[in-house]
């Protein structure tokens, strides 16, 4: 197998089960940190994840089809969540997710062909305060309008 | 007016508010360390118990009642588990208290431990939350050094260690059981209960699974007393909550009041008032206690917002997240998102929920493309009534709730659909 996991991950997966009375439990943490380590989790990583923890690997497949933060595919160098729930809805998502993927040339889920962003529709995002809300590379952006995007966009692109 | 003064949000405007030193400054672990020295864990309990002080993530239960659950002469391991996983529509006032408060949650995380004899504990906390996760990681990172995490507390034999566990993207993981299932490695499958947690929870053993806000309060109620606590709240319920208020309303954001607060004080003289995508400054509706809730009318506002007046109301105090529909808002598109997001949510393991919230958001979108037939709203509460209660956890009846309200109470609107596509025909 090519991939592996580097020397500081493979000693915070060692510590973590100190932590946990049952290694499954490290599924998550591990594939975050796959994650981290890989910018995606492949199949491939699902393997290294199963061999790490001696677990089956339709286990992790399971669980990384089941959530939605693990990228199964590389995404571009910055991601941005569009949340398209109630409060978000209210004030404008649509028309702006709408602005988002016409400019980018994409449709929600892919990536820009410079792969500079991927737009993705997220169901609430817990910052409801600042709606119509995005969480692009963990910060949360908002209240966006059409000016605030386009802004955004100019940023992620440069 | 002294009643209102805020408590967990008092110092939210402090920037250096996160920091073990501010903390301290202002009395902070001092409510864990006088425990320790002057108080049984029973008697912890007890306290928590008299002050009347419920389960603030949606479920309402008395905080101290469940920690009294844990066996006592079960010899496994206990666990404190924190539910940080905040993902009810609407809510967004435990990101605030991580980001702003994390050593009041660690020094409630350490008293609850103590009260329910608990040495290891897991904060389960949503992935979205980046930012607040640095905070907590920060702050636990301080409490570490300081010995007051993963080391034995004042003198006594007590100690508790810590370690976050960072979701990856599901609503249902905020449902205790299913918070459960994907802490202990697997997909968010909610469990049957019984047994609760307390009992049987994480990796079979004892658990007690508490919200972020609900332990945040549990410092201040030891310092100040479970008196105090119960007084600022009524007969059945305990002192104040952070009501997340987003929608049309002029000032989104969180507010701390007592529980008696109504609901109109909440939106009108808090909250700045009602302002439409449009500008409309009429209140339609509102949803006061997350996505889940049944909705209220305009005309059912004056209601308080403790848990039992808003199930006296027909809906229900939930998670604390109001969200208020002006005039703008088309009641069936608003119902057709709230209807999309649990068909996306539910997890699939219960009949009635994976295909129930299937057809219901089918039937909806088919209304709004201009599809709607005869019989179709009656079907859709049909359908809805035969989720309720079918279902292993609570989030069939969180899709079902919003569907009866909204068509029972704006019934017309949904028929605008049907009688525009008989005249179009």
């Amino acid at each position: 197998m090519s991939l592996e996991f580097s020397a500081g991950a493979l000693q915070e997966i060692e510590a973590l089960k100190g932590q946990y009375p049952d290694v499954r439990a490290l599924m998550l943490p591990a594939l975050h940190l796959a994650q981290r380590e890989f910018g995606h989790v492949s199949l491939e990583a699902e393997q290294l994840v199963a061999e790490t923890l001696k677990v089956p690997l339709s286990d992790v497949h399971e669980a990384v089809t089941f959530y939605t933060l693990f990228h199964r595919t590389p995404p571009g160098e910055h991601v941005v969540y569009l949340c398209r729930t109630l409060s978000c809805w209210m004030r404008g998502a649509d028309p702006l997710r709408e602005q988002v993927c016409r400019k980018l040339g994409v449709h929600p889920g892919e990536t820009s062909a410079d792969r500079k962003v991927t737009v993705l529709e997220s169901e609430c995002l817990g910052a409801c305060e600042q709606a119509p809300v995005a969480l692009v590379d963990g910060d949360f952006v908002g209240p966006l309008d059409s000016d605030k995007v386009d802004q955004l966009l100019e940023r992620l692109r440069r | 007016m002294s009643k209102s003064e805020p408590i967990l949000t008092a110092h939210f405007d402090d920037p250096e508010s996160h920091t073990l030193a501010h903390y301290r400054r202002r009395g902070g672990y001092q409510a864990i360390e006088s425990a320790i020295r002057s108080m049984k864990p029973e008697q912890v309990t007890e306290t928590v118990k008299a002050s009347k002080l419920r389960g603030l993530g949606g479920a309402g239960f008395s905080t101290g009642m469940k920690w009294s659950f844990v066996p006592k002469d079960n010899p496994k391991p206990r666990y404190l588990v924190v539910n940080a996983d905040e993902g009810e529509p609407g809510t967004f006032k435990d990101k605030w208290l991580m980001l702003k408060e994390p050593h009041t949650l660690i020094e409630g995380m350490l008293i609850a431990s103590y009260a329910i004899g608990s040495r290891r504990a897991y904060i389960y906390i949503r992935g979205e939350y980046v930012r607040p996760l640095e905070r907590l990681q920060g702050a636990l990172k301080e409490a570490t050094e300081a010995g007051l995490v993963g080391a034995p507390l004042f003198g006594s034999d007590h100690r508790l260690d810590v370690t976050i566990h960072v979701g990856a993207g599901a609503y249902i993981c905020g449902e205790e059981t299913a918070l459960l299932t994907s802490l202990e490695g697997g997909k968010g499958f909610p469990k049957l209960k019984p047994p609760f947690p307390a009992i049987e929870g994480a990796f079979k053993c004892p658990t007690i699974v508490n919200n972020v806000e609900t332990l945040s309060y549990v410092p201040h109620i030891l310092k100040r007393g479970a008196e105090w606590f119960a007084s600022l709240g009524g007969e059945r319920f305990g002192g104040m909550r952070l009501f997340a208020v987003s929608g049309d309303v002029v000032r989104p954001g969180v507010y701390e009041l007592p529980l008696t607060v109504t609901l109109r004080e909440l939106l009108y003289d808090h909250a700045g008032g009602i302002r439409g995508a449009n500008g409309s400054t009429e209140l339609k509706a509102v949803i006061p206690g997350g996505s889940s809730a049944p909705i209220l009318t305009a005309a059912e506002i004056d209601v308080a917002m403790d848990f039992d007046s808003l199930a006296k109301a027909g809906s229900m105090g939930g998670s604390g997240a109001v969200i208020a529909l002006s005039t703008d808002v088309d009641i069936v598109e608003a119902l057709y998102n709230v209807t999309r997001f649990y068909h996306h949510e539910s997890c699939g393991q219960c009949t009635p929920c994976r295909e129930g919230t299937g057809w219901m958001d089918k039937l909806l979108a088919r209304t709004l493309a201009g599809g709607a037939r005869e019989g179709d709203f009656d079907n859709l509460v049909r359908i809805a009534r035969n989720i309720i209660g079918n279902t292993i956890c609570p989030l069939g009846d969180a899709a079902a709730l919003p569907v009866i309200s909204y068509v029972g109470k704006f019934r017309s609107e949904f028929d605008a659909y049907l009688q525009a596509r008989q005249g179009a025909a």
